[in-house]
């Protein structure tokens, strides 16, 4: 065999190595796909009609949104080419970018912008995630890449609403399978839906935006927490959410991020032992809460800064500090209020939220400390929705979750602190009208202004005693990469997979 | 026989009604649908929407006549949970759980029987003495906690089978497992007592006086008249898993079956689902006993048509 045949057969040699090289780097590579657990199967993936969090956690990742939010929650432009501006009071106008379309082939325009919008709101679709985003009265097409979206009465929040809302194209929405095999702009698109097994979905290679790294991802629908970590354990599943603390160590790798959940105790100000601010203020002190953090959350939580407001939101007063623990203090508080051995009754749930009933029997016994009688009542959860929401008769203290999806003031502070609006337990109507002063107040300095004195109020008078912010954990397989998101999204072009 | 199996479905058809009208009255009482699929933070406006478009606003009377015209054509009305009717449903998870049961009391009669039997042969044997350890076992471990148990050996140890999840005949193992010990224990230990109390009867002792093996007395002789106690025991253990015993299970295991979901509609206060999914459990139950019944009648004809 001579020299150059040499050669060439060398060339073919190493070329078959390199191949099957590359080809034997290119088989993991196609396992490149992820298994992801959520809590319950999706009824739809609709992804205008259900307030469901397992059913957003896939069409987050199909469907997008004309406002998105970075990781760490600063409204950014997403289907919107840019911010939106105002050109009234009442009427905002988005800028859409250009040459997006459905995977369908639809393009995303003006048109697609104004179906949604008139999508969602329309009664007779009866979404459940009107809540958050009653303001909305229609949208109109200005040109094809243009959208004034009108409200009710002057909103501030809406581009943060906007971010809640999924566009959806204006034809196969309306087509009956829409919710069984959805059609979005997102970096995934819908593969297959296995009933009671899993959906799958697999990469938009069309994506407008940057090509995410994973091949597909598939969801399985495990509920008990923990299923959901011995699926981990033996590497079937790539993510877990809702771990719990003390599992933390047994997960090849967990991670915890500030979660959008505060804990909170909405006290009564007119009962009778409740409507001295000395013993509420006792109330406040005698609660530990740095100890109920690492003692019942191993650390994963933190306690909050005098306020139900998260740290992240718009309104979040920075003045206030957090609470202290001085027990010593709350009892000569409750002795000048002369309310030593009264009894204050302290209304919860279990099972709802993570570690509720742990943390109402601690506050429970903190507050015996300072020498009250604590009457604690575990309520079946119907029940204890019909206490809450109980307009006429108030629990001294009733404990509650508030979830800020929207990281902003207004829904919390609605739902806690507003008289006669939802579950506040004060009859302070000077506040309620701040409330909803802010809650149209389109000045954003001025807005501010409004909540800095709204909860330095709830601060001074202790309409609530605030407990901790959750932090949310997340348990990962070893090959995953990926940071979680304050809005708990998750969004897998953010992750990737070393291997 | 026709006529017995006419009168008992008349009667079963009785027992229906009567839950369904219990359950229709208990699901008033507890939860409140829209405090519950609605955000906390909705509005209370948005909650008497909600309340009126499932026609829970109207007075309680009205609303009973109403669901008593439905459901004579099978109508349980919308899922709250699902948006889709009801009884599709409950009809849709129903495989699901059926596959489920017949596993776990298929593993449970044919591991049960025989070593009930076997460990009559010498009582207070070895062979017996563990037999009754094993059952003892069995019933005294908490099904919830098995299932893990049996997960963290066989899936996450070994390697050798799905943690959870559906789709194959690696997924049924472990559920069915689970389902079936504490029947199996049960199973094994009546077998157990009926062949030893059988073998001690003077037929037996005449029988092998003829010259009849052990083996054919034991088969054809005691087991046969072991087989009605047995066999209702067994029909009570598929009622009583089909009446929600196979909650846990399906629980632990993510197994997407009725129980899973009655769990589901109980915690999302979906009145119209829990009543679809009590009236389909209702009837399966009623179907359970005549097919026993009958069955005893075939087997023992004293049987009277009480």
């Amino acid at each position: 065999m001579n020299a150059p045949h040499r050669t060439a057969l060398r060339a073919a040699l190493s070329r078959m190595l390199v191949s099957t090289l590359l080809l034997g780097a290119a088989l993991p590579g196609h396992a490149a796909g992820i298994t992801i657990a959520i809590g319950s199967e999706p009824t739809t993936l609709d992804p205008q009609q259900r307030d469901d969090g397992a059913e957003r956690a896939v069409t987050d990742n199909i469907f997008e949104t004309l406002i998105e939010r970075t990781p760490d929650g600063t409204l950014v432009p997403g289907l919107a080419a840019e911010m939106p501006t105002q050109v009234d009071a009442l009427t905002w106008e988005f800028k859409l970018t250009p040459n997006v379309s459905f995977t369908n082939g639809e393009p995303f325009d003006a048109a697609s912008v104004v179906a949604s919008v008139m999508r969602i709101i329309d009664p007779e679709y009866n979404s459940e995630q009107l809540a958050y985003l009653g303001t909305i009265e229609g949208a109109e097409a200005v040109d094809d890449l243009t959208v004034h979206i009108k409200t009710t009465t002057p909103d501030p929040v809406l581009p943060a609403r906007m971010y809640w809302m999924k566009m959806v194209p204006a034809t196969y929405s309306e087509d009956e399978n829409f919710g069984r095999e959805p059609v979005g702009t997102g970096p995934y698109m819908f593969s297959d839906w296995a009933p009671g097994e899993g959906i799958t979905l697999v990469r938009n290679d069309a994506y407008w935006d940057e090509t995410p790294q994973i091949d597909d991802v598939t969801y399985r629908f495990i509920g008990e927490a923990g299923t959901r970590l011995s699926g981990l354990m033996a590497g079937e599943l790539d993510l877990i959410r809702n771990l719990y603390p003390e599992f933390a160590s047994a997960v090849p790798k967990a991670i915890t991020t500030q979660g959008l959940e505060t804990s909170t105790l909405v006290l009564s100000t007119t009962n009778p032992v409740m409507e001295d601010p000395k013993v509420r203020r006792a109330l406040n002190l005698a609660i530990d809460r740095k100890a109920l953090a690492e003692s019942l959350f191993a650390g994963k939580a933190n306690p909050v800064y005098g306020q139900i407001v998260n740290p992240k939101s718009f309104g979040f007063n920075d003045s206030l500090p957090q609470y202290d623990y001085d027990p010593e203090t709350a009892k000569a508080l409750i002795e000048e209020a002369g309310a030593t051995g009264k009894t204050i009754t302290l209304v919860g749930e279990s099972g709802r939220w993570l570690k509720d009933r742990e943390l109402i029997e601690a506050v429970g016994a903190y507050w015996s400390e300072i020498g009250l009688t604590v009457d604690i009542r575990i309520e079946e959860f119907g029940e204890y929705l019909n206490q809450l929401f109980d307009k006429e008769n108030r629990p001294d203290a009733i404990f509650v979750t508030n979830s800020d999806e929207l990281l902003d003031a207004d829904r919390p502070m609605t739902a806690t602190l507003e008289y006669n609006a939802s579950y506040a337990s004060n009859t302070d109507e000077e506040m309620a009208a701040q409330i909803q002063a802010a809650r149209s107040e389109i000045d954003v300095e001025a807005r501010k202004a409004l909540y800095t004195e709204i909860t330095q109020k709830a601060y001074d008078l202790d309409y609530l005693a605030p407990l901790l912010n959750q932090e949310d954990i997340y348990g990962l397989s070893e090959r995953l990469e990926w940071t979680p998101r304050i809005d708990a999204k998750l969004l897998v072009k953010e992750m990737s997979v070393s291997e | 026989m026709g006529t017995f199996i006419l009168r008992r479905a008349f009667q079963g058809l009785l027992v229906v009604l009567g839950v369904t009208i219990v359950v229709f009255i208990a699901t008033r009482l507890i939860g409140d649908p829209a405090k519950v699929m609605l955000p906390l933070s909705a509005s209370d406006a948005q909650r008497v929407a909600f309340e009126a478009q499932f026609g829970l606003d109207k007075p309680l009377d009205q609303q009973f006549f109403a669901f008593i015209g439905d459901l004579m054509s099978l109508d349980f009305g919308e899922s709250i949970w699902q948006r889709k009717p009801a009884l599709d449903v409950v009809l849709g998870k129903l495989p699901k759980t059926l596959e489920l049961i017949g596993a776990g009391m298929f593993l449970a009669v044919v591991i049960g029987i025989p070593l009930g039997a076997i460990a009559a042969i010498r009582p207070d044997g070895l062979f017996d003495r563990l037999i009754v350890g094993l059952s003892l076992t069995g019933l005294s471990i908490p099904q919830f906690w098995l299932g893990l148990l049996l997960i963290m050996i066989f899936a996450v140890g070994l390697g050798w089978l799905p943690t959870s999840g559906t789709g194959t005949l690696a997924h049924l193992i472990l559920p069915a497992v689970t389902l079936a010990v504490p029947a199996m224990a049960r199973i094994m230990m009546l077998v157990r007592s009926s062949v030893i109390n059988e073998l001690n009867q003077q037929y037996v002792r005449t029988a092998k006086a003829r010259g009849l093996s052990f083996l054919r007395v034991l088969f054809q002789h005691a087991m046969r008249n072991a087989l009605v106690p047995v066999l209702t025991l067994a029909g009570w253990e598929v009622i009583s898993a089909w009446a929600g015993y196979t909650v846990v299970v399906e629980t632990v295991f993510a197994w997407p079956g009725l129980g899973f979901t009655a769990m589901k509609a109980i915690g999302q206060s979906d009145l119209f689902l829990l009543q679809a999914i009590v009236f389909v459990v209702a009837v399966g139950i009623v179907i359970v006993n005549i097919l026993l019944d009958v069955l005893f009648k075939l087997i023992d004809p004293r049987i009277k048509d009480a």
